[in-house]
């Protein structure tokens, strides 16, 4: 299934204070222990929010909302994961976040995990990190601002 | 770990519907071909080893916590990179030259 995160099919991610957790049946890749998260997203720091381990040590992630802010970032989810999500008729539009890295508050040490983002099933708010079926066109490491650019 | 032995052309049978097979050996390169169904993911593994560290050096205790204010400072630069990205879209890439 290909989704798009681009300008075109843009669609602002809208926080929702009074229902923000969400539910990672296999958590991170990597991180299986944290499974339920508190989604923070401040006006204030938008496209980027924290993601906030509910339960176990309170770890926290920055992630970002893509859309519009890398092009052509055309996103091949396999069928399996299709299935795990749930990403049917209505909820075929799952949010899309980017687990970001970042080494110091300046845009040129922050990267975006663009190869496996965090989908979230809008509605039932089950998500996952997916290693997308094209994911050797992008870059876990992709820089949020190239200063050669 | 089950290790098997093959040549080329020869093949490894996983379950009912997914075949390897041994395309080509040249030096401590080895192209397997990989017939499965489509549901079924497949990836070089060096990809969950690169994910899996990214995550993990992403991973922020509360000490060194996210704060609004230093969230805050990237939020322009995201802004900068929406921005240049909709120019890169807007030009064709004739009109680059």
């Amino acid at each position: 299934m290909l989704v798009e995160a681009s300008i075109s099919g843009q669609q602002e991610f809208v926080p929702d204070e009074t229902n923000n957790q969400f539910f990672m049946p296999e958590g991170l890749i990597g991180l299986p222990d944290f499974k339920k998260f508190q989604l923070v997203a401040d006006p204030e720091s938008l496209p980027f929010v924290v993601l906030l381990a509910v339960e176990g040590d309170p770890i926290q992630i920055a992630a970002v909302e893509p859309v519009g802010l890398v092009e052509n970032y055309r996103l091949d989810i396999g069928d399996a994961d299709v299935e795990a999500l749930g990403l049917f008729g209505k909820d075929a539009n799952p949010l899309i976040l980017n687990v970001a890295t970042i080494k110091s508050y300046e845009p040129q040490k922050v990267t975006l995990n663009l190869a496996a983002p965090i989908l979230i099933n809008r509605r039932t708010r089950v998500g996952k990190q997916v290693v997308l079926m094209n994911y050797q066109n992008f870059s876990t490491t992709h820089v949020l601002i190239d200063e050669t650019a | 770990m089950l290790t098997l032995s093959r040549k080329i052309n020869e093949t490894i049978q996983i379950g009912d519907n997914i075949v390897l097979i041994v395309k080509r050996i040249d030096g401590d390169n080895v192209r397997i071909g990989i017939e499965a169904p489509k549901s079924i993911p497949i990836y070089r593994g060096e990809i969950y080893e690169e994910i899996k560290a990214q995550n993990l050096e992403a991973i922020r205790n509360p000490q060194t916590s996210l704060t609004k204010q230093n969230l805050g400072k990237l939020r322009l630069a995201a802004q900068a990179a929406r921005d240049a990205a909709a120019r890169k879209i807007n030009e064709p890439p004739q009109s680059a030259e």
